[in-house]
């Protein structure tokens, strides 16, 4: 039993070595100054390099980050911090707010694992044929709606690890709440933006610091 | 005494007046702008939904949604046209199943090692080393399976397949390594990270009185993992593998690189050894190049909603399954 577990390790660990020593063998030799820095070549011809890919990657996560992760934090702090708020005399709003704040909380968990090429349909049909051409401010929208969930959830998860004799402190002091979440998002940004920036290239999870899947797992705590 | 507490009381009214009330202002705009904010994600789904209903509405207009789901035709020349979805509602469930049933066991065993079995210096190394797998862009899976993995497959399980078994109608066929086989395996990998680590977290929320229960009944270690582990979380690891579903269903770069792209009636999966295709490969394939005046985008709109459908039902199975657990998690530790 414990020879077929560790087998099962192996099978996962071949594949991720092989990805690894074979990007590295035939990748390596190919990098040059010239190649990052240059554009691309005339078709069918040596030479050209990945200037334009680099620089474009670089825009696009930079209008994307702009967009997605000031969203997401303020989502996240909503779930975190007002999602279960008591209006104290108005039941109702109590009510509203709950019930609020668990629908979007299970609706963002939804969107989390979202099949990527739906939301470039839905950029595509809304942007691209709106301005009447491709451009990159489409594909921002479409990477910022891809990792708006999963900044909102790490914001979330990381905020509720912060522990109430904090948040007491805090309001002791007389610290408005809204400075007291700043203070917090501005660590969890850091958190975050890990997570974020991995999430371009594999629309899943960066560094292990929020699974993607339900059984969130912080390391760090933001304050 | 009380002249002296009065202006106590004034300066303090006084000195904080006007912050007070920019700060209460301060306070619910922030409340409101962070509620804004946390309402966006159901704005994109309603737009989803609406923009994917909207764009697909010509061609059920003109096939109907039966005539378009169960169509097995493919040909987007004007005058001509013909769009069934069929083939690739097909090949989307096959590879998906494959990537389940050779990826959730092997997901189990990795879990039952990390958090029954392995000793505690090797865990963590182990757990980030698979979480690495997450970490890898599919289009490098995509790049890796076309130039590697598919000899992989073609020299190692299909020639065998074939040479041995190639007269049942599932293994009929050429290997060639371009094909839904190929394609499921890939997806395999690629949900390890996924569900490995849920089942692990589900594993471990069991209480040990569990495991101890089994052990004092005699229970060998197997056992006790079987009894007292894999019987306690199973709800959990069956959220876990709807969530790899989730992942398999959606995923369109690596399956469009490895999974041949075939086309009409000839991408029905009748075989394992037969290049097929996907939802989500064939609107990648086909997007870029589809003629906007046509009735082309609208079928491949079509395809996304068929996707999107099936996205939100296994998503939302999975997050209830999911819930459920961590519910009963968090109240086993209080």
């Amino acid at each position: 039993m414990f020879g077929l577990c560790v087998a099962c390790v192996a099978l996962a660990v071949v594949p991720l070595a092989s990805i690894l020593v074979e990007v590295v063998l035939n990748g390596a030799p190919a990098l040059s100054p010239e190649f990052l820095t240059s554009g691309p070549g005339v078709i069918g011809e040596a030479g050209g390099g990945i200037g334009n890919a680099i620089q474009g990657t670089l825009i696009l996560m930079g209008l994307s980050s702009l967009i997605g992760i000031p969203t997401g934090v303020m989502a996240g702090i909503y779930l975190a911090e007002f999602g279960d708020v008591v209006f104290v005399g108005h039941s109702f709003l109590t009510h509203v707010n709950s019930f609020l704040s668990s629908s979007l909380r299970f609706l963002n968990n939804v969107l989390t694992q979202f099949p990527s090429i739906v939301v470039g349909i839905l950029a595509y049909t809304t942007i691209v044929v709106a301005l009447g051409s491709f451009s990159t401010i489409a594909g921002a929208i479409a990477l910022s709606i891809i990792m708006l969930p999963i900044v909102t959830r790490t914001t979330e998860e990381s905020i509720k690890l912060v522990p109430g004799s904090i948040r007491d402190a805090a309001a002791a002091l007389g610290i408005r709440k809204w400075r007291d979440s700043k203070r917090s998002a501005k660590h969890l940004e850091e958190r975050s933006r890990h997570g974020c920036l991995a999430c371009h290239g594999t629309d899943h999870r960066g560094d292990g610091a929020l699974d993607s899947d339900g059984s969130g797992k912080q390391r760090v705590l933001p304050m | 005494m009380q002249s002296l507490q009065a202006k106590e009381q004034q300066v303090r009214q006084g000195s904080n007046s006007l912050l007070d009330s920019l700060g209460g202002f301060l306070d619910a705009a922030f409340q409101v702008l962070s509620t804004y904010s946390a309402t966006i994600v159901a704005g994109v789904l309603v737009l989803m939904t609406v923009v994917l209903v909207a764009g697909s509405s010509p061609v059920f207009r003109r096939f109907g949604f039966i005539g378009f789901i169960t169509g097995v035709n493919w040909n987007p020349v004007i005058g001509k046209e013909a769009f069934g979805a069929l083939p690739y509602i097909l090949g989307t469930l096959v590879t998906s199943a494959i990537a389940i049933t050779i990826g959730v066991p092997i997901s189990l065993g990795i879990a039952i090692f990390l958090s029954e079995m392995s000793p505690w210096a090797v865990r963590g190394p182990v757990s980030q080393l698979i979480e690495l797998l997450a970490a890898v862009p599919s289009v490098i899976y995509g790049l890796w399976g076309l130039f590697v993995f598919r000899f992989w497959v073609r020299d190692w399980i299909e020639t065998p397949l074939s040479t041995y078994v190639g007269s049942l109608p599932v293994f009929s066929g050429s290997p060639f390594g371009l094909d839904v086989l190929t394609a499921g395996l890939i997806l395999a990998i690629m949900i390890i990270p996924t569900v490995s680590s849920v089942s692990r977290e589900v594993m471990l929320a069991v209480p040990n009185s569990q495991r101890e229960a089994a052990y004092s009944l005699g229970a060998t270690r197997w056992e006790a993992v079987r009894i007292g582990v894999l019987n306690y979380s199973r709800s959990g690891i069956f959220g876990a593998t709807i969530l790899g579903l989730g992942r398999a269903v959606g995923e369109t770069m690596a399956v469009t690189m490895v999974i041949g792209n075939a086309i009409g009636p000839a991408a029905i999966p009748t075989s394992l050894l037969k290049a097929s295709q996907t939802l989500a490969s064939l609107i990648a394939n086909e997007f870029n190049e589809a003629d906007p005046t046509s009735l082309h985008p609208a079928a491949l709109i079509g395809l996304g909603l068929i996707l999107f459908i099936f996205a939100l039902l296994i998503n939302v199975l999975a997050q209830l399954l999911v819930w459920k657990v961590l519910k009963v998690k968090r109240g086993s530790v209080e």
